[in-house]
């Protein structure tokens, strides 16, 4: 472009203008030959890569032969970066086609219509297929938004050193949340320590809990869903709660922290319990030995209802998707039984396929039931026969979580009286219930108790 | 005189563009389009982008009606908004103590005594380590059960303090992070300008009886005043658009106690209010905007 003489030459640009231009129309030209050739279905997974590349394609293998001219582009996306990186695509309209969640990300993606209705596109019953309180939670509003992928029952991992030196043992330790709550007290004023954490400000697992006690906080008017969150044994539950956390009987990083803050505070042993899903063992196992040495498993920790939380991870079809059936075959396949099974021998997750469970990698069977991680595992697929995923199917649910964890964080560090803050945050799940599709009680969890 | 002037400027203007002929009108623009064009398509277009979704519901994934100035008549009735902006405004104090630590910094290290190429590199340390890393190391040190700064304020009989739940403590540990990853910065650049003030000035005022004090007071710093100026616009930009610090460091808080940046995320990412999230962008920017210009009329003025 610049001559010798340092003068522009006119023309030099033009003509690399021109070849770029030609380079460009090639590339894009062969883009086209090669959609025309093939079906492109990305799929987004959350953490899954390197531990289970070997896994993941082999199935997509399958998937792929099982449907000649379809590729699939297998992405796997840090957990915390999902959010970023699929907002941004998205508003470049570049959604994937097939997306895999966790529960919480899953509720605030459905509340923004994000998610293609799969009712209609599966080449199979789900009803039949999954199970059946892990499907509810993804029914919104009469529509199949996800499909149940693994799940995460919770076991308790308790430090037998640490317990000792609070007077407890394992067979001594409460089973439900108001007798460990008790226990926890008697232990600070002991040791000074602390025997567990609970996530009750942000990201709080309290309502969660209210609905393992039975304690609903809401009640069907004329059809529809009226919250009854300021009701006195719903206020009586949380001040239980938010006393103990003034007493200094829970860690100051209750009201901030999430469950990463519990598991680090358990495996730098500061905390005595956590409850927690059973693949975090390996991580204890990993950080810090010697408290893994001194860890022993037990049942989840469950309410009045005797009934463990379950944690499902949806896998949704984009509803940007160009290839929505074959993105929700995609989906199928990833899900069905006998992909479940192998993945859960491969990790420490449970499948949502109850057909999955008769195998008897989930008893146990020919295994040393000595070893901490085998007996997590056939304590989480025994908890799963009860467990229940219990978190309501309302589409206006993420907003009324933020709105109950910006309550409780108001009572918990500027020491905002717990009524007055119920009532307020009552009348924030009102408004949002009014502005979202109407519902009945059927999309609470309300299962009987364990006989 | 105004007659005799004004023909000379005329011819010299035309000197100038005569000279500018021989490589043709369009060469300045050819040369500033690729920088102009990245900076179109990234910047102004994304810009732009913004204010316009400010005025709709935008939903990345079901697109946005226009709703006029509806976004920003609830940011003004919105209390947390008020909140972050006033926290926003508390964390510009980080300012000043930066400017004061790395001046300080910079002129020990002027000095030019032994050992002191080895403080050079600590010093500027910080400014290579990541936020993350740092972000993460000072919310171990400021844990308020186990960590160690309340364990030393202990043995000095002081309480703990909230560094991490507790408003301003959150926002004073995020500014500690700050200092910490900032100071080494401005510190080279405070450096660079020490070494450019004249000797013969300094040498001059002692002869004429200054102390050190009188020196640094009456030479060294009117003579740093440009850098001065720039250290205080770019910190303090910095400072109102603070966000990894308060993301990694007070995770979890109420966003209330921190400032307009970690807003945005919120409504953007945790609410999926776009719309909103960009009116709070716009209006940030108008902030930043008038401050810094208010900061350059000022310092112009004096």
């Amino acid at each position: 472009m610049i001559s010798m003489s340092g003068r522009i030459d006119r023309r030099k640009p033009g003509v690399l203008a021109v070849l770029l231009l030609g380079l460009c129309s090639l590339a894009c030209g062969s883009c086209d030959y090669h959609d025309a050739e093939q079906t492109r279905l990305e799929l987004w997974t959350l953490s899954l890569s390197p531990t289970f590349d070997d896994y993941m394609l082999r199935v997509i293998d399958e998937f792929e032969s099982a449907h000649p001219g379809v590729e699939v582009v297998w992405v796997d996306v840090p957990f915390d970066a999902l959010d970023r990186k699929l907002v941004t695509a998205a508003a470049a309209n570049r959604s994937p086609d097939v997306v895999n969640f966790s529960d919480r990300q899953f509720s605030r993606y459905a509340a923004l219509g994000a998610m293609h209705d799969l009712h209609g596109l599966l080449p199979g019953d789900p009803a039949q297929t999954y199970q059946t309180g892990a499907l509810r939670i993804l029914d919104l509003d009469g529509k199949l938004l996800a499909l149940p992928w693994y799940l995460t029952t919770q076991v308790r991992l308790v430090n037998e050193e640490m317990l000792r030196r609070g007077g407890l043992t394992p067979d001594t330790l409460g089973q439900d949340w108001d007798t460990l709550r008790q226990q926890a007290r008697d232990y600070h004023a002991r040791t000074g320590g602390f025997l567990f954490s609970l996530r009750l400000g942000e990201d709080s697992i309290l309502p969660t809990m209210m609905l393992q006690s039975g304690l609903v906080p809401f009640v069907e008017r004329d059809g529809r869903l009226v919250s009854q969150l300021a009701s006195e044994p719903i206020i009586a539950y949380v001040q239980a709660w938010v006393d103990c956390f003034h007493a200094g009987v829970l860690p100051r990083s209750s009201a901030t922290g999430g469950h990463q803050a519990e598991v680090e505070g358990f495996q730098n042993g500061q905390l005595a319990v956590i409850q927690t899903g059973a693949n975090m063992l390996n991580r204890v196992r990993d950080a810090n030995p010697v408290v893994y040495e001194q860890t022993a498993v037990l049942t989840p920790l469950s309410g009045k209802l005797g009934r463990s939380h379950v944690a499902v991870m949806p896998i949704g079809v984009m509803g940007q998707s160009q290839h929505p059936e074959l993105a929700a075959a995609l989906a199928w396949h990833l899900t069905s039984a006998q992909n479940q099974t192998q993945l859960s021998r491969r990790s420490s997750v449970m499948p949502s396929t109850p057909a999955s469970l008769v195998d008897p990698y989930f008893r146990g069977q020919g295994e040393d039931a000595a070893d901490r991680l085998v007996e997590a595992r056939v304590l989480s697929a025994n908890s799963l026969e009860d467990a229940v995923a219990f978190t309501p199917a309302l589409s206006a649910w993420p907003d009324m979580r933020l709105a109950f964890n910006e309550g409780m964080t108001r009572m918990l560090l500027n020491k905002a009286d717990v009524k007055a803050t119920l009532m307020q945050v009552d009348k924030q799940w009102n408004a949002l219930l009014r502005a979202s599709p109407a519902a009945t009680l059927d999309a609470i969890p309300r299962p009987e108790p364990v006989p | 005189m105004n007659d005799t002037h004004t023909p000379r400027l005329q011819g010299n203007r035309r000197a100038k563009r005569s000279t500018l002929r021989p490589h043709g009108t369009w060469t300045p623009y050819l040369f500033l389009f690729p920088a102009a064009a990245i900076l179109g398509t990234f910047v102004l277009a994304a810009m732009l982008q913004v204010v316009y979704f400010s005025l709709t519901d935008y939903n990345v994934f079901r697109g946005g009606s226009f709703i006029g100035l509806e976004n920003y008549r609830r940011l003004m009735s919105d209390e947390r908004f008020w909140f972050c902006l006033g926290n926003s405004f508390i964390y510009l104090l980080v300012t000043p103590v930066l400017m004061a630590l790395s001046l300080g910094a910079a002129m020990v290290v002027h000095a030019g005594l032994r050992g002191l190429t080895l403080l050079r590199v600590l010093l500027f340390m910080p400014v290579v380590t990541p936020t993350i890393v740092a972000a993460i190391a000072f919310r171990l040190l400021l844990d308020e059960d186990a960590g160690l700064i309340n364990s030393a304020l202990n043995l000095i009989g002081i309480a703990d303090l909230p560094w991490l739940t507790g408003h301003p403590w959150t926002l004073i540990s995020a500014m500690l992070v700050t200092l910490w990853k900032g100071f080494g910065y401005y510190m080279m650049i405070f450096l660079a300008a020490l070494m450019a003030v004249p000797r013969e000035l300094e040498e001059a005022a002692a002869i004429d009886g200054a102390g050190r004090l009188g020196v640094f007071l009456n030479v060294t710093l009117p003579s740093l005043r440009p850098i001065l100026v720039l250290v205080a616009v770019i910190s303090s930009i910095s400072a109102l658009k603070v966000f990894d610090e308060l993301f990694i460091t007070v995770k979890g808080v109420p966003v209330s106690q921190q400032t307009v940046v970690p807003l945005i995320y919120d409504t953007a990412f945790a609410r999926g209010e776009f719309g909103l999230a960009c009116a709070i962008g716009v209006v940030l920017f108008i902030v930043v905007l008038l401050f810094s210009f208010a900061q350059l009329r000022i310092a112009r003025d004096q």
